[in-house]
């Protein structure tokens, strides 16, 4: 499992470049990531990697639009096993 | 090329279908390039598969068996929204609000690999209206090299990087400022392409700019009048059309357009990435851009950029995460899917 340090490091991270999910907590998810080898023949590409591991932090937030429509808005932050960020994304 | 139906769905939807019927009918003539056949999956057809229900699951083997007989089907197009040919409900990879993921992909797919497209599958929405149907059935082609494309302010840089492949980036629109009361409609006219990076609702007709936490309405279904060109959406639920109208949901205002020839957009709740480089519907879109512009048709376009999408990502982490398994399951195609922006060469007849 992550590090309370690690996710500590990634919340003040998100709070600086992310004002507006300033103080969520996120929601950790540990996914075990099977070999895609189906997907890997389909597409030709060789042999598929082993089993990955990879953590997801998830921060979220139900905001108002000014037409007063409630959107959900979610971040994620996708870390290796290293706890290195592999990327971050938002919805649309 | 399959162009698949329900009759009895058809009727209850539109009532009167014999003006839909027509407009296949005059599309299969015009089509030479294509071996078209149209089938009622609910009637008996001439390949004497047995007729099936008004399930997904039994279309999609009532399709296959189709291609058994006929042979390979590169381009199967659905007629009608979800109460004529439902879309599949597909278990959510994301831990998001969505119950399921509406997609078409397992039509596009002969196997249980439901993320690759093997074959071009688009859908033409019903919107409870004949005349809609069979309008988009005589569409044609008019270019004009121009583009339109706007973002929320939030996702620029990351916009920046898809709007380049269809127009230079300065013309780029950005929402705060733009709101809808401020959208001139000839940004949307003698146009392309149309590109929209904007936040959705499923509850909402409208799509959405962001400035920190400021979300103002950067369009409407109103602000839609005689647009033309691709219309391509990344919005959560910018495909969703479950018990809506033109009125309610701008991807029909869009196809009700004489000269909106197509629709990409998501039926869910969308990803995409803060800034460059792109992924999720950021990519996916991009792709779709890149191959129209080479000349293929948005069907293909479509088919090759879900597969050069998975490929990108399996290059780049090794594996297909949670967002890359939405993205490719929940973007889906309206519109007649053999419509291309630049002229083929002639004389080649086309497979089914």
């Amino acid at each position: 499992m992550i590090d309370r340090k690690r996710v500590n490091t990634i919340k003040k991270k998100i709070s600086k470049e992310f004002p507006e999910f300033k103080g969520i907590e996120p929601t950790i998810i540990e996914k075990k990531i099977a070999p895609q080898k189906d997907i890997y023949r389909r597409l030709s590409l060789g042999v598929a990697k082993e089993f990955r591991r990879v953590y997801r932090l998830q921060f979220r937030k139900t905001i108002k639009t000014e037409d007063k429509v409630s959107l959900e808005r979610i971040l994620t932050v996708t870390l290796n096993e290293q706890g290195n960020i592999i990327k971050i994304t938002q919805s649309r | 090329m399959l162009i698949i139906s329900g009759k009895k769905a058809l009727q209850k939807e539109i009532r009167d279908i014999s003006p839909c019927e027509q407009a296949i009918a005059f599309f299969i003539k015009e089509k030479k390039d294509y071996t078209i056949e149209f089938l009622y999956y609910d009637k008996p057809n001439k390949f004497k598969i047995r007729p099936v229900k008004k399930r997904a699951q039994s279309i999609r083997a009532f399709v296959n068996k189709i291609e058994k007989r006929w042979g390979t089907i590169d381009f199967l197009l659905l007629v009608g929204g979800d109460n004529i040919v439902p879309f599949f409900r597909l278990e959510n990879p994301c831990e998001d609000s969505d119950m399921s993921v509406l997609s078409d992909n397992p039509y596009a797919s002969q196997d249980d690999n439901f993320l690759i497209p093997e074959r071009v599958c688009a859908r033409i929405p019903d919107n409870k209206n004949a005349h809609f149907i069979g309008q988009q059935f005589k569409k044609g082609f008019k270019n004009t090299k121009k583009s339109f494309g706007i973002t929320a302010k939030i996702w620029k840089e990351a916009s920046k990087n898809v709007y380049r492949r269809i127009g230079n980036i300065k013309d780029l629109k950005v929402s705060p400022p733009v709101t809808s009361d401020r959208f001139k409609l000839q940004w949307l006219q003698n146009k392309d392409f149309l590109y929209f990076n904007l936040h959705g609702s499923k509850v909402s007709p409208n799509w959405y700019g962001q400035d920190g936490g400021q979300y103002p309405v950067a369009l409407s279904p109103e602000n839609i009048i005689h647009a033309s060109g691709i219309a391509t959406s990344e919005s959560c639920y910018g495909a969703y059309i479950l018990d809506k109208s033109h009125k309610d949901a701008i991807s029909l205002k869009f196809l009700s357009q004489d000269n909106v020839y197509g629709f990409c957009g998501s039926t869910t709740i969308s990803y995409g990435p803060i800034s460059p480089p792109s992924s999720e519907a950021d990519l996916l879109v991009k792709y779709f851009f890149e191959y129209i512009k080479q000349g293929l048709t948005i069907g293909e376009s479509f088919k090759n950029a879900k597969i050069d999408f998975a490929r990108k990502a399996l290059r780049r982490h090794g594996f297909l995460d949670d967002d890359d398994q939405k993205t490719l399951l929940q973007f889906v195609l309206y519109g007649d899917p053999t419509m291309r922006f630049k002229k083929r060469i002639p004389n080649i007849k086309r497979s089914i």
